[in-house]
């Protein structure tokens, strides 16, 4: 009970994963894909667009989305099966140019309506300093949120269903067969969202905020989501998830790829100011790899590539050091507070802490064929969308 | 009628099985304990998938999670309890019932009998899985991992002892509605006194709730959607 013979994940996996037979959860229910009978769950989903339709009253649905190249996808997807949706949306201070454009080309070329919500600064700020000094995690503010805001406004505006892309857990350790159609659960987002650290867990001790400032931070009570019908499913049941092929359909729509020193995959969180930076430091601190292993071991699952080519792959990424001065400024921490926190919390990442590229990475034709030359961006951590800084 | 669910716990850890022959993840305990309060779950079982395997350090471990579990819902525990040394170490335990299996199916009644002096008999659960096997319903003997014939179980000293006895379709467990009916066959007891458990779906809470069934143990599926026990007791007209 160690690694997969298959892939690259082990059983150290933070959503957690089962090795049996030499393979894993993951591995396994990847190849559930060759044997569902899609045609079926296209039937499936159609009954819940239905459902959706006839309980309505204003709009079918909402798309929770930040701009990725997934959303372009689920937006596309939503839209063809007929539902009217309300892109939602929660701003997390952390994008660049590229992460504008790519929210406000869906949002015009789609012609879809939206809401676009801006989280106090002050408050949120004061979550992620406490979020980093805890957790040694920084978007756990904005998952919290991102999981949270979307289903209080169906609640509030009585629209019964929210549409998400993938479900990580199925996709990465395969915690659900894709016939048990798991739904959106606050259970789901403690345990895979947030990681058990709830809101709770940033204050008290840390942030010093008031709990009426923290209102769209938490879930809203389940027995009143059941009383008005609100349900939120993942698409990733009802078609052949394959987020690079996808993603790579996107470009059609305009969506924006950026060019990413930390994995071959441009389009997964581009216009992120923090995502292949800090955050990827952080998660490379507490579970031990960077996020070009999800990647990888994405596309050994499609074919395209095998496992020994896959950990040469990674092992050459992982030379690529990381960017995270800016993001400090962007927190107002002082230049002593940045010594201080790589000292201590840093210390055996320091030879980490440059923006060192890596460049001509071979990889197989199988992945490359839908990748292309991603936009550099002009401007991090742009707050506000619309021309606006405070 | 209760409505509870049942939680599969491997070293500190809770996992969904599937058939009784493929796990897959789910998380940590009082994650799911905090939802299966907030769903109003009537009552939940933690049990211990052990086989030959299993050691006294591997039970203390788990022993040490429950003890800490922060829930206001009555909790059934069970898997691996062998002799009445392990029943003391459940002293304390926030538990209100326990479940024996393998000691049953054994015959060794010693720590049964050392937790009704303990606990109360009205704590006493039986579980028996039942699979098939070449086209017969046979027992599943979890400390051996084999299975074996109906008849070598005697029933008269479990429906003795216990106060009720959970009958496991193991073949069908994590499958929506997939209970096989038969296995109520293969113990004459009164229902009242029955939990099933293995497949339960919204007809069988239904079909349960019809024949008077103590209680129905939802396996995997509690957790797939949102407030789901609700649906069940709505669907059954529980």
């Amino acid at each position: 009970m160690g690694g997969c013979n298959n892939c690259l994940y082990d059983i150290k996996h933070p959503f957690g994963l089962v090795v049996s037979n030499d393979s894993c959860s993951g591995c396994d229910t990847h190849r559930e894909k060759y044997t569902i009978d899609w045609n079926q769950k296209q039937n499936e989903l159609e009954d819940i667009v239905l459902w959706a339709k006839k309980k309505s009253v204003t709009y079918d649905c909402i798309v929770p989305v930040i701009g990725d190249a997934e959303d372009y996808f689920v937006l596309n997807k939503v839209l063809s099966l007929g539902l009217n949706p309300l892109v939602v949306s929660v701003n997390d201070y952390f994008k660049n140019d590229i992460g504008w454009h790519n929210l406000h080309q869906l949002i015009t070329y789609f012609d879809v309506d939206s809401m676009i919500y801006n989280p106090d600064v002050r408050v949120y700020k004061d979550l992620v300093r406490t979020s980093l000094r805890k957790f040694d995690h920084i978007l756990l503010p904005f998952l919290t949120l991102h999981t949270s805001f979307p289903v209080h406004v169906a609640k509030q505006r009585k629209i019964p269903l929210i549409v998400w892309g993938q479900n990580q857990s199925i996709e990465q350790a395969g915690k659900f067969s894709h016939y048990d159609k798991v739904e959106m659960t606050e259970w789901s987002r403690n345990e895979h969202d947030l990681f058990s650290c709830n809101i709770d867990c940033l204050i008290g001790s840390g942030a010093q905020v008031s709990y009426r400032d923290l209102n769209y931070y938490k879930y809203p009570k389940i027995a009143s989501l059941y009383n008005k019908g609100v349900r939120g499913i993942y698409l990733s049941n009802y078609y052949k998830w394959d987020p690079l092929k996808q993603n790579h359909s996107t470009l059609k729509f305009g969506y924006k790829p950026q060019k990413n020193h930390s994995s071959f995959d441009i389009y997964e969180r581009a216009g992120s100011s923090v995502y292949y930076q800090l955050h990827d430091l952080l998660r490379y601190k507490r579970i031990g790899y960077r996020k070009v292993r999800d990647h990888l071991v994405r596309e050994i699952r499609h074919g395209r590539i095998d496992k020994l080519s896959a950990i040469k792959v990674e092992e050459e990424f992982s030379k690529s050091g990381f960017d995270i001065y800016p993001f400090f400024n962007w927190l107002d921490m002082s230049k002593s507070g940045m010594k201080w926190f790589i000292k201590h919390r840093l210390s055996n990442y320091e030879h980490l802490l440059s923006n060192g590229n890596t460049q001509n990475i071979n990889l197989p034709k199988d992945i490359s064929k839908y990748l292309i030359s991603g936009s550099v961006p002009n401007k991090g951590f742009v707050t506000f969308g619309k021309g606006i800084k405070i | 009628m209760r409505i509870g669910s049942s939680v599969l716990l491997v070293d500190g850890y809770c996992y969904q099985s599937y058939g009784w022959k493929k796990l897959r993840p789910l998380g940590s305990l009082q994650n799911i304990i905090n939802s299966l309060e907030a769903y109003q779950c009537d009552e939940i079982s933690i049990i211990r998938p052990v086989r030959e395997n299993d050691s006294i350090k591997a039970f203390k471990k788990d022993l040490v999670i429950i003890q800490k579990l922060n829930c206001m819902t009555p909790i059934s525990f069970g898997g691996g309890i062998k002799n009445s040394e392990m029943v003391d170490l459940l002293h304390n335990l926030p538990v209100e019932r326990l479940i024996f299996s393998s000691a049953f199916i054994t015959e060794n009644y010693k720590p049964i009998e050392h937790a009704i002096e303990l606990y109360g008999h009205q704590a006493i659960q039986c579980a028996i899985p039942l699979g098939t096997l070449n086209g017969e319903l046979k027992v599943f003997h979890s400390n051996s991992n084999t299975y074996i014939s109906i008849e070598s179980v005697n029933f008269d000293m479990i429906k003795e002892l216990s106060n009720e006895i959970i009958l496991i379709d193991v073949d069908n467990e994590g499958c929506n509605d997939g209970f096989n009916k038969r296995v109520l066959d293969c113990i004459d007891i009164d229902y009242n006194r029955l939990v099933i458990s293995g497949g339960i779906g919204r007809k069988t809470v239904k079909f349960a709730r019809n024949n008077d069934i103590a209680s129905v143990m939802i396996d995997n599926r509690t957790l797939h959607s949102e407030y789901s026990i609700k649906e069940y007791k709505n669907y059954g007209g529980v």
